[in-house]
């Protein structure tokens, strides 16, 4: 299990975060679960990396948190993206596919 | 940018909800993950241990989270400062010591910066004040220096100078002022009209002098001083126009000079003026009688040497066309030169002094910041360990040394705005032009914080840069108690042997203070200064146009005096002994013309038949003066045991003559018929010199007596017979005043004003450096054998005596002030030579201060040694083998 995981280059989490979060305003457990497994437990998400992203991204406003109750009935802090975060969303994924993009040009050059 | 400044404020001002947040973020995300374990059939046990281990280092994340939320900085800030405090209690020996040194050497070089500040660039009530100088004659024959100038000279200076665009002659004198209340004495000048623009100073209301009113019998009119005319008149402007009575005379006032101006005299650091007369006077003509201060302005772009130039070769010029003026040339001194120039020398001597001390403060703090750096090398390797970056480390550091730079910046400003009260109220205020107005200088107490800040910086971070460099394990597994020898303990000797240089080379400086003030005071003074009450008696006006008219006053208020119970001896004089010197040529019946330039010149004074018993001057040879000796008996003059040294080479004066004056206009024959004892006259500093008395009932043909003496009987109360001799001279003539009541012991000791005051601060310096030196010494000892108490109880297990543990570390303290000893005896060595002037009856280099001294210093050294190797000893082998 250990051997697929890869480590998040710099700066992907924070777009990984948005992304997850497009699909519905969540709490952090649930972010980083998710991540992980949409990406067939590839990508592991550390929870000592996961907080500082999500106050970092409710600093700059890109998205909101505010506490709710949890099917469980539990009180948790939830994050929502905010209208600057989804442009930024559009904004990073397509910077990320034209890295990518570039990225896998240079590799596949013989 | 709203939404970060919003999240920021909250974050910070409502931060202890928002870690609150923080913590039950964590804990659902925790027990979230549990639950799920154990849903999938994980025991709870199992599941928590794996969820907080998933979870990773709690305390970290949460510090990541603070940087996330961007408030840290702040917050940062004020738990340093918070740390740092507690940090600074929890050692409270090195904080005081820190904190006191700091305050100590802040707050001595505020002050007397700020004093030099105030005094040597204190602003000049003069426009251009760059453009002004003082001409003073100079005797290259007899070594006199200021001395004022005479009439012909500074007609003749004016006539053929080209380098000043003006020049005004004026006279210092005293005036009496009657009308309302008692008479008065008041300080004043006597210009010319031309005085007040060459300074460049208009009066406050009316007008300044006109020509007509500089012409001898011209108009009678006063200018008041700002001050004088708040004090006598209440500031009223109608005193304008209005006439008082001056030296019996009736003058109109035509103006108020504006506030700060101190007249000419301010120049030269005398007296303060209170009004101004012009032309009334006349001058005494003539090339020998010097009376006149000059002032000049230079003309634009004429330099003070240029003046200088030019004024030499007239009056060399002067000289060859007068042989009554050999030996006469002029000095040109900046006016801001010459007010200072009798303290100016004890000011660098000061200066210097403070920043020695200065320097020494830093050292001290250098050398405890060292130590303390070296002990909490641990500390911060432990801080280092636990994930603290070098940058956290470092402001830490800065924190703590900022905190105590503030607060023993702020003491020091405390202690410089005590001393610069201190210095106000106790420095010779009447050598020291501007010192009424010397303030704390903000810019200046500014500089010492900085250089504080700057040392506290510089040392400080000395153990965040050691940690740095060191290996983390190393300094961890270094217990604290190993053997000493890191390249801490070597900086600290250096610093300790450079305090006892600077501290050397002050206390050298304060001994040959102390050795020149102790010999000065041992100089007799020639006569008892103690239970002698001394005032002025200007005795002015038409009524006392004649010298018979003056004796006759003084001898009924002589006599009268004597009778008031308590009152033992009653006598007049002209000049005080150490106040005042009236210089007068004289000539010999054996050689009734000396070459020009060469004539002798003695102390003129003029007593009472009393004056030698009651000034308790022994007569030598021959009598004293006698009730007999009048105005028709033959005249007479004693001369004092100097002059006949110096004129008879000690042969038998009695029956000479003398006569007081030269040339054709020398006074009557005078027969010496005793010989005094002689008495200080300048001081006790200067020697003995020359002095002729003539009899005051004789009617002495120039300078009349001003002063009045009373010897009062031991433990008699002066005031009842100052009150009684006062209502003496108002039934004898009420439009007299009475001035300047002071105890002759009080005059007597005001030559040795700035020197006592010098020898003072210099002592003060002194035992500062010392104790700094002494505590440094102390200090790092102390520090060295708690640092090898486990190789020092090694040591005595394996057989060393008490003795040799005692002996290996008093020796290291010794060592050190030696070094530092010898390096101070070759900078005192440098030094001292600029406190040559102040020094008296000792060399810069004396042998037995240069041997003596460093011993003490040495022997000090050896005390402040004693008591940590004192305490090394006291280790007890068990237990210092034990405490591994």
């Amino acid at each position: 299990m250990t051997s697929k995981r890869i480590d998040l280059p710099q700066g992907t989490l924070d777009l990984l975060i948005l992304k997850t979060l497009a699909l519905g305003p969540q709490h952090g457990w649930a972010v980083s679960n998710r991540i992980q497994q949409i990406s067939s437990d590839a990508l592991s998400v550390q929870q000592g990396s996961l907080y500082p992203a999500l106050h970092r991204l409710e600093r700059r406003g890109w998205i909101t948190a505010k506490w709710a109750n949890t099917e469980n009935n539990r009180r948790a802090k939830y994050y929502e993206l905010t209208r600057t975060g989804q442009k930024q969303l559009a904004t990073e994924t397509d910077s990320w596919r034209a890295l990518a993009a570039a990225v896998a040009q240079v590799l596949e050059t013989q | 940018m709203l939404a970060d400044l919003i999240y920021r404020l909250r974050a910070l001002f409502r931060k202890r909800s928002v870690e609150q947040e923080l913590d039950d973020e964590i804990r659902f995300h925790v027990e979230h993950e549990i639950q799920t374990l154990i849903s999938r059939g994980v025991s709870p046990d199992e599941a928590a241990r794996r969820a907080r281990l998933a979870f990773g280092g709690v305390g970290q994340m949460k510090d990541d989270c603070r940087d996330a939320r961007g408030v840290s900085p702040l917050e940062n800030a004020i738990r340093d400062v918070r740390c740092a405090a507690r940090m600074l209690l929890k050692t409270p020996g090195f904080t005081s010591v820190a904190v006191l040194t700091l305050a100590l050497g802040i707050g001595a070089n505020t002050a007397i910066f700020s004093a030099v500040k105030g005094i040597l660039l204190r602003p000049l009530p003069y426009r251009d004040a760059s453009q002004l100088v003082m001409l003073w004659e100079e005797n290259t024959v007899h070594g006199w220096k200021h001395n004022i100038v005479s009439a012909a000279n500074f007609n003749d200076w004016r006539s053929r100078n080209h380098v000043f665009s003006d020049m005004a002659p004026f006279v210092s004198r005293t005036y009496t002022l009657t009308g309302e209340g008692e008479p008065i004495e008041v300080t004043g000048e006597q210009v010319t009209p031309n005085l007040f623009s060459l300074l460049g100073v208009t009066p406050l209301r009316g007008r300044a002098f006109t020509e007509e009113e500089g012409q001898p019998g011209g108009p009678r009119t006063v200018l008041l001083g700002y001050g004088f005319w708040q004090a006598r008149f209440g500031g009223e402007p109608g005193v304008l126009g209005s006439h008082i009575a001056i030296n019996g005379e009736s003058y109109t006032v035509i103006g108020i000079l504006p506030a700060g101006f101190d007249g000419c005299e301010a120049c030269i650091g005398e007296h303060q003026p209170q009004i101004w007369t012009s032309g009334q006077d006349t001058h005494p003509a003539g090339r020998t009688n010097h009376s006149l201060k000059v002032v000049a302005r230079l003309k634009p772009g004429v330099t003070e040497e240029r003046a200088q130039t030019e004024m030499t070769s007239i009056a060399e010029a002067i000289g060859r066309e007068d042989p009554a003026n050999s030996g006469w040339t002029v000095k040109v001194a900046g006016v801001r030169d010459d007010s200072v120039r009798v303290v100016a020398p004890a000011i660098m001597v000061l200066l210097g002094a403070v920043i020695l001390v200065l320097l020494v403060t830093c050292v001290n703090l250098a050398n405890i910041l060292l130590a303390r750096g070296v002990s909490r090398q641990r500390e911060i390797a432990v801080r280092t360990a636990m994930g603290a970056s070098r940058g956290r480390v470092i402001i830490q550091l800065l924190t703590e040394n900022a905190l105590l730079a503030l607060i023993g910046g702020g003491l020091g400003g405390v202690i410089a705005f005590a001393a610069t009260w201190f210095l106000r109220a106790f420095a010779p205020a009447e050598v020291t032009p501007g010192l009424a107005n010397v303030g704390l200088s903000l810019p200046v107490l500014a500089y010492g914080i900085g250089l504080a800040i700057l040392t506290l910086l510089l040392f400080g971070l000395a153990p965040a840069l050691l940690a740095a460099r060191q290996d983390l394990n190393c300094s961890l597994k270094q217990s604290g108690r190993g053997t000493a020898g890191s390249s801490g303990n070597a900086a600290r000797g250096v610093l300790v042997s450079a305090e006892f240089a600077l501290a050397m080379i002050l206390v050298i400086g304060a001994a040959l203070m102390i050795s020149s003030f102790a010999r000065i005071s041992r100089v007799p003074l020639g006569f008892d200064a103690s239970n002698v009450v001394t005032m002025r008696v200007p005795l002015r006006g038409s009524a006392y146009k004649t010298n018979d008219r003056v004796a006759a006053l003084f001898e009924k208020l002589v006599a009268q005096a004597g009778t008031l119970r308590g009152v033992e001896n009653v006598s007049v004089s002209r000049g005080l002994p150490v106040d005042g010197w009236a210089g007068m040529d004289f000539v010999t019946e054996e050689n009734p013309t000396p070459a020009p330039g060469a004539e002798p010149d003695a102390n003129y004074l003029v007593v009472s038949p009393q004056y030698f018993r009651l000034m308790r001057i022994p007569v030598l040879q021959g009598r004293a003066f006698l009730e007999s000796d009048a105005h028709n008996t033959a005249p007479v003059a004693i001369v004092n045991a100097e002059l006949v040294r110096e004129l008879w080479s000690g042969a038998n004066p009695l029956g000479r003559r003398i006569s007081v004056g030269t040339g054709a206009k020398h006074g009557a024959w005078l027969s010496v018929v005793g010989v005094a004892g002689d008495v200080m006259t300048q001081g006790q500093a200067s020697g003995a010199r020359p002095e002729i008395y003539v009899p005051l009932a004789q009617y002495p043909w120039t300078l009349l007596p001003r002063h009045f003496l009373v010897r009062t009987a031991p433990g008699a109360n002066a005031a009842p017979i100052i009150a009684g001799i006062r209502r003496e001279l108002a039934r004898l003539d009420p439009t007299q005043p009475i001035s300047d009541v002071m105890a002759l012991d009080a005059v007597v000791r005001q030559p040795l004003e700035v020197r006592t005051f010098l020898t003072w601060l210099l002592t003060a310096f002194g035992a500062l450096a010392l104790l700094l030196a002494g505590l440094g010494v102390y200090g790092m000892l102390s520090y060295a054998v708690s640092q090898r108490t486990q190789e020092i109880g090694i040591r005595m297990a394996l057989g060393a005596e008490r003795g040799d543990v005692l002996t290996s570390v008093m020796q290291r303290g010794v060592a050190l002030a030696f070094a530092g000893v010898a390096g101070g005896v070759a900078g005192s060595f440098a030094l001292t030579g600029y406190l040559q002037s102040q020094l008296f009856g000792v060399g810069p280099r004396d042998p037995v201060i240069f041997t003596l001294v460093p011993v003490t210093l040495l022997l000090f050294a050896a005390a402040a040694s004693y008591i940590p190797a004192r305490r090394a000893t006291a280790v007890d082998p068990i237990i210092a083998l034990r405490c591994e």
